[in-house]
């Protein structure tokens, strides 16, 4: 069962004249690593900005549960199907670690009580202490702000989750220590993770590793 | 519900932004609430005044008219210039009251009077025996504008009563005149004649009436019975060798009641002592007792009637509906309009002085407000963005945008509306008073004009006799104070005008940006 498929997508960003995606198709499981590689400007962060349901291909199609995109509610869909880690963050930068996530779980309507208490456990998880989380962003490391955006992302339980360079900013022993959590994600609780990264270690990890250049897949190769 | 405490949270983490804006709406706020405080109290005081003044009708005859008239009558026969006095009958002047355009009338009349039976206070001895020979009028009291006796008979004149200077006596018994035929005597003419409630008083009163000018007067001579319009007359003889016919009438008031006065005998010491001016002489009964012993075209009563319009602006409407009823061109029908324009202009002076600077600041306030929040959105894209990718709908979006910018307008609606008020007396005042120079200075280039005008309009009343005297124009100051008044609709408004503002400013800039699809946004930045 796909948990979600491209089919053929086109992409174009409003006010150019040239096709970033030109034809993408690719089908994502549960409970599997993607990676997506490719050079930089080959179209990676596109492909999950359609995927996150940022805006609407222009040609083709994108399948969630069987469901285009195009024609359904995308806000919901951001807000409680899907996690994003964006290469950069994009948190809300004036407002603090668990601000940012509170506001997250409210937005999706999530049902948890204590949503403060919440958030808290999750930071510590991800090794974020709860001075560094009453912080504004702003005042956070890179990499810290990258583990709130992954925090964030994760917060609202989504079958996909998806990261753009998510281990950029960090130090080898965080970025394994991210890894694990992807992994432990999909191959755990069966999630869908999708990661566009230059790094090996990175695709080291992955059930299927998706290569792009210019716009056109290159491969597909699944790892062992 | 966390749309709010997010946008009240935003406020805070925004701090510079939201000061700068908050000082815009507050600069706003504070002087539309005086240019609004102005200008409701000038419509207040206009109103007023306009009820006061510009509805209150004179009937006066045109001067200039009537002295034209009697030179072309002096150049063409006699060669001698007789200015006639017009004159509105009794009549005319209550079927006036009818019109349409009134919002009420008051009507009163007195009629001089004499008693056998009682004796008025400071009754001198010849004017009993004067009573006593016919009550031959004294000739300056032909046009009726003299009582002629030692009582003074008034119908329907409450005002004193209205103005708290007379009240009926609270003996118990006392009551108003309820029918004709019923009146109140002083309490001081009481005690001197032993008069009580219940008693019947005789009166005599004289009319006059003038002699038609087809009469055949040559049987004329003095103490001559003549009939005109049915009735018989007595001839006498003035000091200029004109005769005049008059007739006594003798009728009977009850005493209803006791009043008691409590102004002075004499209104003014040139009267001192003619008991016929003496305010303890008044029996005050009603207009129908007075206009039932009068015959058509007599003189003897002198009735005043004062027309208060429905507003000023019926002044033609009843203009028309009397001279329809049979109004002389003579007459001019006019409103007070030259007391009430200088006592109100500078209001309106000011009035329009805020009006144009509440636009200026609210069109000037406005742009101000519509460039700061389209450059703060602008600051804001990417915090859109991001809400937006999280998966906040445009309509929370902009609800929280909105919700921010009314919680602004609050506070600064708060403080404003405090700072307005305490500043709109002061600068009133000082504003009122840079009005009423500008219009002293205005008014140095008219006075000639404005003096004439009102010379005109003394004289107006006192020919008239029985019309009420214009206050002149020149006798009345232009208001120098005004006390402003903060109603609660002043206090909508400005919230209306405030929340109406901010709201726009607001929306305008959020519709912008909330139309755009997330990525735009977000991958602008990246
Ligand atoms: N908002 C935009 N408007 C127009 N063109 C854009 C926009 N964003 C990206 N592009 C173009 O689209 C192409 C693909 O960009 P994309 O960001 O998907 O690349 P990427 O593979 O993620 O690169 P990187 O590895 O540097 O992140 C690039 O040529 C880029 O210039
Ligand atoms: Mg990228």
């Amino acid at each position: 069962m796909n948990v979600l498929e491209m089919k053929d997508v086109r992409y174009r960003y409003e006010g150019t004249d040239k096709d970033v995606l030109k034809g993408i198709s690719i089908e994502f499981k549960a409970g599997k690593v993607y990676t997506i590689v490719g050079k930089s400007g080959s179209g990676k962060s596109t492909i999950l900005s359609l995927i996150a349901g940022l805006d609407t291909c222009s040609q083709g199609e994108i399948l969630h549960g069987g469901s285009d995109l195009k024609k359904i509610d995308r806000d919901s869909y951001r807000a409680r199907d899907i996690g994003v880690i964006f290469q950069s963050f994009n948190l809300l930068t004036n407002a603090t670690a668990i601000e940012n996530i509170v506001l997250s779980m409210n937005i999706s309507k999530n049902p948890e009580k204590d949503k403060k208490a919440f958030a808290y456990a999750l930071l510590g998880k991800l090794g974020i202490d709860s001075e560094t989380a009453g912080r504004r962003i702003l005042k956070l490391s890179g990499g810290e702000q990258q583990r709130v955006g992954i925090a964030r992302a994760i917060a609202n339980n989504p079958d996909i989750i998806i990261a753009d360079e998510p281990t950029g900013n960090l130090d080898s022993v965080t970025e394994s220590a991210i890894l694990d959590i992807f992994t432990s994600l999909a191959h755990v609780e069966g999630k869908c993770v999708v990661i566009a990264t230059h790094s090996k270690e990175v695709t080291a990890v992955a059930d299927q590793v998706l290569g792009i250049s210019e716009g056109v897949m290159t491969s597909t190769a699944a790892t062992a | 519900m966390y749309i709010l405490g997010n946008a009240l949270r935003n406020l805070i983490r925004n701090k510079g932004r939201n000061i700068l804006m908050a000082a815009i709406i507050f600069a706003i706020i504070a002087t539309t609430v005086v240019a609004l405080i102005i200008n409701n109290t000038s419509d207040a005081v206009i109103a007023s005044y306009s009820e006061r003044f510009a509805s209150e009708v004179s009937i006066t005859p045109d001067m200039q008219k009537l002295r034209e008239e009697a030179l072309a009558a002096a150049g063409s026969a006699e060669g001698r210039l007789q200015m006639i006095r017009p004159e509105i009958s009794p009549e005319l002047m209550l079927e006036f009251t009818k019109s349409e355009a009134l919002r009420e009338s008051v009507a009163y009349a007195s009629l001089g009077a004499n008693s056998d039976e009682i004796i008025a206070i400071d009754q001198a001895e010849e004017t009993e025996t004067q009573a006593e020979t016919g009550g031959r009028l004294p000739d300056m009291a032909i046009f009726g504008s003299t009582s002629a006796g030692n009582f003074k008979v008034q119908g329907d004149y409450w005002q004193d009563f209205i103005d708290g200077n007379r009240a009926l006596d609270d003996d118990g018994i006392s009551a108003m005149p309820a029918m004709d035929g019923e009146c109140l005597v002083s309490g001081d003419l009481a005690e001197a004649n032993a008069i009580a409630v219940g008693d019947i008083l005789a009166f005599s009163s004289v009319f006059t009436i003038p002699i038609p000018g087809d009469m055949d007067t040559e049987n004329f001579a003095d103490g001559v019975i003549v009939e005109i319009n049915e009735t018989e007359y007595t001839l006498s003889v003035r000091q200029d060798g004109m005769f005049t016919a008059s007739r006594s009438v003798d009728y009977d008031l009850k005493v209803t009641g006791i009043y008691i006065d409590l102004t002075d005998e004499y209104s003014n010491s040139f009267t001192q002592g003619n008991s016929s001016q003496n305010r303890r002489n008044e029996i005050l009964t009603t207009l129908g007792t007075l206009l039932d012993l009068r015959k058509a075209d007599e003189t003897g009563i002198n009735l005043s009637v004062t027309y208060y319009l429905k507003n000023p602006d019926f002044l033609g409407q009843f203009e028309a509906e009397v001279r329809a009823m049979g109004l002389d061109d003579i007459f001019l029908v006019s409103t007070d309009s030259a007391s009430y324009e200088k006592i109100v202009r500078p209001v309106e002076g000011l009035k329009s002085i805020s009006i144009t600077f509440m636009i200026v600041v609210i069109i000037l306030g406005a742009s101000i407000l519509l460039l700061l929040s389209s450059i703060s959105i602008r600051e804001r894209k990417y915090e859109i963005g991001v809400l937006r990718a999280m998966g906040m709908k445009k309509s929370k979006v902009a609800l929280g945008l909105w919700t921010e910018i009314l919680v602004i307008t609050a506070i600064c609606l708060i403080l404003g509306i405090g700072a307005g008020v305490a500043a709109a007396q002061p600068i009133t005042d000082s504003l009122l008073q840079v009005q009423i120079e500008a219009e002293q200075d205005d008014a140095s280039g008219q006075a000639v004009f404005q003096g004439a005008g009102s010379g005109a309009g003394q004289g107006g009343g006192r020919f008239g006799g029985i019309i009420r005297n214009p206050e002149s124009s020149a006798n009345v100051q232009p208001l120098s104070e005004m006390k402003v008044t903060v109603g609660l609709d002043t206090i909508l408004e400005i919230v209306l005008i405030a929340f109406g503002l901010a709201s726009a400013a607001g929306l305008f800039s959020i519709s912008k940006i909330t139309k755009y699809e997330p990525i735009k946004i977000l991958m602008e930045r990246n």
